[in-house]
């Protein structure tokens, strides 16, 4: 019975990424091997077809952008400052360290000793509560918006998958963009939910989106 | 002692003037690893030059990844935001390009959570247009480019949407490391690094995505 070499092995061969007598070795089994043989065909072939496809190229416009972004955060540090940075760091860690165990003793008195929370911890407690309630009310009503375009998309697509008419082409091509939008301003939100500016881009794409299939909708009725 | 005048010749004649800036190595020239260390000590041109050599790498990479150009681009810049953030921290221990992609890597993880939790509406209408992608291919970007190859690059874009259909088939693990190993050609050494797993298990799920393309890729062979 034949020992055909490992998969990941051959793909290696396959890669030229084996030498010296192991490459040898490998070779005489793959040339009496047809089996193995075949296997480093496909792999050659699956690769080449992989290197064929089309490189993006990045825009000017995400130049200037990264460029842009990168002048208003770029940290100017020499050498003294990052020993500095480092320094502080420590410091900072250490102070975590004992602000921990100062608030680990307070809560062992209050809870152990016995003694009652006082008014601050109630204000605290209640504001974190409103900040709570407002959050959801935010993911409510864009649930609500989500679903509301879900029906619109639904009786769009209910009728017909292409679009017929060249007016509802440039409609449908209009919301393939509108589409990409809202998911690139989505992921903005969740990346910085109190985002000013990512709230606004999700909020102008949503009503973009319904607009755009209550257009299409029309369209089609008419 | 000809001998030596000689070499002293050859020397004299091999020698290019070089004007070296105060900080040494003109900004092309230098490693990624000294233009990170330059761009931690506030050089903005180092970023430039970084930025130049990588920006296309990350941005394919992401791209493959997420096939969306939008957000790929977002991605992209989020990651080269990270770099700027942690630039004063940076030490080169191992890799500048283990050190870009294990944050780009990293980056994009997140983007799968999120679109775990994001509704599907959005996609709703994305197999308008071109294929279920999105725009990375645009046919008109190449007409009325008389040298080029029409046949040629309608075979490679048919290949390259056939390709990122195929990729958006492999489960996450998978994709990367083949995306790292046959888009971005790492070792497979570095690349056990950024996914954080052993180079043997790198190498089986590149097979396993290579043999997964295989029968979604059957038909673009005769291209070949």
């Amino acid at each position: 019975m034949i020992r055909h070499p490992a998969k990941r092995d051959l793909l290696t061969y396959a890669e030229g990424l084996i030498d010296g007598n192991v490459n040898a070795a490998m070779a005489r089994h793959v040339s009496g091997c047809s089996v193995c043989r075949k296997e480093v065909e496909s792999i050659r072939q699956s690769f080449e077809l992989v290197g064929n496809a089309h490189a993006l190229k990045p825009s000017q416009d995400l130049s200037r952008r990264i460029m842009t972004g990168a002048r208003a955060v770029r940290p100017r540090r020499n050498r003294f400052q990052r020993t500095a940075y480092r320094t502080f760091a420590v410091a900072k860690g250490a102070a975590f360290v004992a602000g921990l165990a100062v608030v680990s003793a307070v809560w062992f008195s209050f809870t152990v000793m016995g003694v009652p929370a006082n008014g601050a911890g109630h204000t605290a407690a209640q504001s974190t509560n409103a900040a709570e309630s407002g959050i959801r009310m935010a993911v409510d009503e864009l649930h609500r918006a989500t679903s509301d375009i879900e029906k619109l998309a639904g009786a769009v697509i209910a009728r017909d998958q292409r679009p017929s008419s060249r007016r509802e082409w440039h409609y449908a091509r209009r919301l393939v963009n509108v589409n990409a939008q809202l998911s690139a301003a989505q992921a903005a939100l969740e990346r910085n939910p109190s985002s000013p500016r990512a709230i606004h881009l999700v909020d102008t794409g949503l009503r973009h989106q319904r607009d755009t299939l209550m257009t299409l909708i029309r369209e089609r009725s008419l | 002692m000809a001998e030596v005048s000689g070499r002293a010749a050859r020397i004299q004649s091999t020698t290019v003037l070089r004007i070296l800036r105060p900080e040494g190595l003109p900004v092309d020239e230098r490693g990624d690893e000294q233009l990170m260390l330059d761009h931690g000590d506030g050089s903005e041109e180092a970023f430039a030059e970084l930025l130049r050599r990588h920006q296309a790498g990350i941005l394919n990479y992401i791209y493959r990844m997420v096939n969306n150009r939008h957000i790929a681009e977002e991605l992209t810049q989020d990651v080269f935001m990270a770099l700027v953030k942690n630039a004063h921290r940076y030490e080169p221990r191992a890799k500048f390009t283990t050190y870009l992609y294990t944050i780009a890597s990293n980056i994009v993880s997140k983007e799968w959570l999120r679109r775990k939790r994001r509704p599907l509406l959005l996609s709703l209408y994305a197999g308008w247009g071109r294929g279920k992608g999105d725009d990375s291919f645009d046919p008109l970007e190449h007409v009325g480019d008389i040298k080029a190859d029409v046949l040629g690059t309608f075979k490679r874009g048919e290949i390259s949407e056939a390709v990122n259909d195929a990729l958006n088939e492999l489960p996450d693990h998978q994709r990367e490391a083949f995306v790292l190993r046959r888009f971005r050609d790492l070792p497979y050494d570095e690349i056990a690094e950024i996914v954080g797993s052993p180079v043997g298990t790198v190498k089986s799920r590149v097979v396993r995505a290579e043999r997964a393309l295989r029968p979604l890729l059957e038909r673009f062979r005769e291209y070949l």
